[in-house]
């Protein structure tokens, strides 16, 4: 039916920038790998390149919004970053489906993370914390039983510092994160431990700390951090 | 008898698109808001919080289900699994009536994220009743069509929008949701009058108005739903709510959030118009 290869062939056009461009400027070409007839190309020639792309970039933008709002510590931590990383996210070939914004957030986390061996994220904890916020947002499907999470950088007080709107002190550690449901729908609980290493000073006003097991759990926050005796 | 019911349908009055933020002051001013539209999509895979709050919200309100992603325009068909998620919450909440847009947020395997405007063709057209066939198979209540905003007019069109909505509700006993809103959207960036749009639609079959504030964005109108109504929305209500048997209107807000006095004024100034028109008491 020709109607069911247009509406696939304009689903590509809104959400793919490489084959809108590559339309645009051979319509012909790109039309006879969809298996279009010449009518239908020269028909569909007639779309304005900047209606297409308003729309596009409008359907862009929603998805940017709806992601700040799920990682919302990381949007602050990257500032004007955020916005310019998830349109290469987008760019890359982005997710799909009804639960769109919140697979958007998961694979821009695991985006995040490829690009930071590249050097391309500043501040570079910020990956870290997206990926925290990203398996917060895996677990707010209730059928999720359980996730793991693994971060170069203590996330917990990332996040209580950038929710506060303070500049957080962190640290470099191996911090190790489980949140879990017994049965679906159920509150999630969550377990952080952060296993001790120093890497030098870091955070503002820090002093390096050499500690034992941090934990954290989510609901009642226990923690306890064992300073080992100076030299 | 689907479409012999739009006649019976009950006025509804005023009310709120549902949003998290404002859940504790629609109970604080339960008496200004006569009804509650929710983003169904957020009721078909309920968390234990969300049942909850979904069972408060229909104790205390009417609540009217606007569906996000049914794509009652696509032309591979509807989805099973939502269209069966979506029957469940409608006999959950049993509403006077439900609905979604008339348009296509996915093809070829891709979901598009936004609603995109069908091609204005006799083929879109078989499509569209097909598809609602199969809803009304499995949900009883009755269904309205949402008129949508598109950024892109498709150069394949064999008539108007205003023609191609018209034929749809007819044919298919729907009713019609008409989003001022959207209208003015579409005449200001398509460059047609709205009145010529309203004049092509059987006036008896609009059940429901949405209104909302609009934005410009590089030089074109948005239905972003972030500002207050403005005067032209106002008018255009009033036009549609003199000549349109409207059962109930449907204030959106979805952004850049007011305090919820700015939101009641606005519905004070929309039952007022309504009341005028002789569609509610």
């Amino acid at each position: 039916m020709a109607i069911e290869r247009t509406q696939a062939f304009l689903a590509c056009l809104y959400t793919d920038g490489y084959f809108r461009r590559c339309f645009f400027s051979d319509p012909q070409a790109v039309g006879k790998t969809f298996g279009m007839s010449e009518d239908e190309v020269r028909g569909l020639a007639d779309l304005s390149a900047r209606q297409v792309n308003f729309f596009a970039r409008s359907l862009q933008r929603k998805r940017l919004r709806a992601v700040q709002k799920l990682l919302p510590l990381t949007s602050v931590a990257l500032g004007e970053g955020f916005s310019r990383l998830f349109f290469q996210y987008l760019d890359n070939g982005a997710a799909g489906g009804i639960n769109k914004h919140y697979q958007d957030a998961i694979c821009f986390g695991t985006f995040l993370r490829q690009l930071a061996r590249t050097d391309e994220v500043d501040p570079d904890w910020s990956v870290d914390l997206a990926g925290y916020e990203a398996a917060e947002v895996e677990m707010s499907s209730p059928s999720r039983h359980w996730k793991f999470c693994r971060s170069r950088y203590t996330v917990d007080a990332l996040s209580e510092g950038l929710a506060s709107g303070t500049l957080p002190p962190h640290t470099r550690a191996l911090v190790l994160s489980l949140w879990w449901r017994l049965r679906s729908g159920e509150r999630v609980r969550r377990l952080s431990v952060a296993l001790p290493r120093v890497i030098g000073k870091t955070g503002v006003g820090d002093d390096p700390v050499e500690g034992g097991p941090v934990l954290g759990v989510g609901g009642a926050e226990i923690r306890r951090e064992l300073r080992l005796p100076s030299k | 008898m689907y479409g012999a019911s739009i006649g019976q349908l009950p006025a509804v009055g005023v009310g709120l698109g549902f949003r998290r933020p404002y859940l504790a002051d629609i109970f604080q001013h339960r008496e200004s808001i006569d009804f509650l539209e929710i983003i169904a999509d957020h009721y078909l895979e309920p968390s234990r919080k969300t049942e909850e709050e979904l069972g408060l919200l229909a104790q205390h309100f009417t609540l009217l289900p606007h569906g996000l992603n049914l794509s009652i325009g696509s032309a591979e068909g509807i989805d099973a699994g939502y269209l069966q998620k979506m029957a469940r919450l409608v006999r959950k909440i049993d509403p006077p009536w439900w609905s979604e847009h008339l348009g296509f947020t996915r093809a070829g395997g891709m979901h598009i994220g936004q609603f995109s405007p069908l091609p204005y063709t006799r083929e879109a057209i078989e499509v569209v009743c097909r598809n609602v066939d199969r809803v009304k198979r499995v949900i009883d209540a009755p269904l309205m069509l949402e008129n949508i905003t598109y950024m892109v007019s498709l150069p394949m069109a064999e008539m108007t929008e205003g023609d191609f909505l018209a034929e749809v509700v007819e044919r298919t006993g729907c009713g019609i949701l008409l989003d001022v809103t959207n209208l003015h959207i579409n005449a200001i960036n398509h460059r047609f009058g709205p009145q010529d749009y309203l004049g092509r639609l059987p006036l008896e079959r609009i059940v429901q108005l949405h209104f909302a504030g609009v934005e410009a964005q590089d030089g074109l109108l948005i239905d972003s739903h972030a500002q207050p109504t403005g005067p032209e929305i106002w008018d255009l209500l009033q036009t549609v709510l003199a000549r349109a048997p409207v059962r109930g209107m449907i204030l959106e807000r979805d952004e850049n959030l007011p305090p919820v006095e700015g939101l009641l004024d606005e519905l004070r100034r929309a039952r007022d118009m309504g009341r005028e028109a002789g569609r509610w008491q």
